[in-house]
């Protein structure tokens, strides 16, 4: 009798056990460096900014400052 | 190194449409795709609130982690764009994006769904920086042209910030302790402050 509930208590936990698996889910996480397609070049590798990743940053910089008028109006009342 | 993002404050947006226009006319985006649309909650309620989206060149981009032939890449200054050489049209990426940002056109015989275009934070794609074959493709590359994106530079109120993230985080920040906050004020004075002088009056005139 005991040997029977063991193994009616095993096989419940087993088959717990399978059901339960079905409710795993392995995250998809996106690896890097799967694109396939064609290179792309640097915005800064042109004739404007000869390959000077600095200038670009520059300017790009000039235009976001910008985009605040708080600054802009401090600099032009000055 | 710079990491582009999109910032939009809704409570300076006046969903006057002028970065879906810009967008449009700068990139010569066909009928039916539009990169950049305003989105109006509570439109017509006073209090109503607009921001405008498009692509937000996510860090972790869904649209890249669903692909099924791998278009996508990231460039070093963080903008998610794409190679249409390789797209299939399949529409994954439109499910992926949480902001409906891939677009695709409906035009021909049997209503074709197309390649994908979406916003390129106006970065172009793969092809030669300000090339002929770029511009069909992916329209106008102004990064390239150390400029921003036309949709921000044309912004009227500048509630539509673009540029590095650290940098324009700090605009909108500074606009914020500012102007202050609280829910029930909207409009001109929570958007721009409060002037620190009252305006100027003419001599006899009444207060």
């Amino acid at each position: 009798m005991t040997t029977g509930k063991s193994v009616s208590a095993l096989a419940f936990a087993g088959a717990l056990a399978l059901v339960l698996a079905g409710c795993g889910d392995k995250p998809m996480i996106y690896k890097q460096g799967q694109y396939q397609g064609k290179p792309d070049s640097k915005p800064w590798d042109n004739e404007q900014f000869k390959g000077s990743q600095v200038e670009w940053e520059k300017a790009i910089k000039t235009r976001t400052q910008g985009q605040d008028e708080y600054s802009r109006a401090v600099a032009s009342a000055k | 190194m710079a990491r582009m993002k999109f910032l939009c404050d809704a409570e300076r947006c006046i969903e006057c449409n002028g970065c879906v226009t810009a967008c449009k006319n700068e990139h010569e985006v066909p009928w039916g795709v539009n990169r950049r649309r305003v989105v109006t909650l509570n439109d017509g309620v006073p209090g109503e609130k607009s921001i405008s989206v498009a692509c937000m060149h996510c860090s972790d981009a869904p649209c890249m982690a669903v692909c099924p032939v791998d278009c996508f890449y990231k460039t070093s200054e963080g903008v998610v764009l794409h190679d249409k050489d390789l797209c299939i049209g399949c529409g994954y990426c439109f499910y992926a994006c949480p902001f409906g940002a891939p677009q695709f056109p409906q035009d021909g015989a049997f209503g074709l769904r197309g390649k994908m275009d979406k916003c390129t934070f106006c970065a172009g794609g793969p092809e030669p920086d300000n090339s002929a074959a770029e511009f069909k493709k992916y329209g106008r590359n102004r990064l390239a042209e150390g400029k921003l994106p036309a949709c921000a530079e044309m912004c009227s109120t500048k509630a539509l910030l673009g540029g590095d993230a650290d940098v324009i985080a700090d605009i909108y920040r500074n606009r914020v302790l500012k102007r202050g906050k609280g829910s029930e004020i909207w409009g001109w004075g929570t958007a721009y402050g409060k002037p620190e002088k009252p305006a100027a009056q003419p001599p006899g005139a009444k207060s």
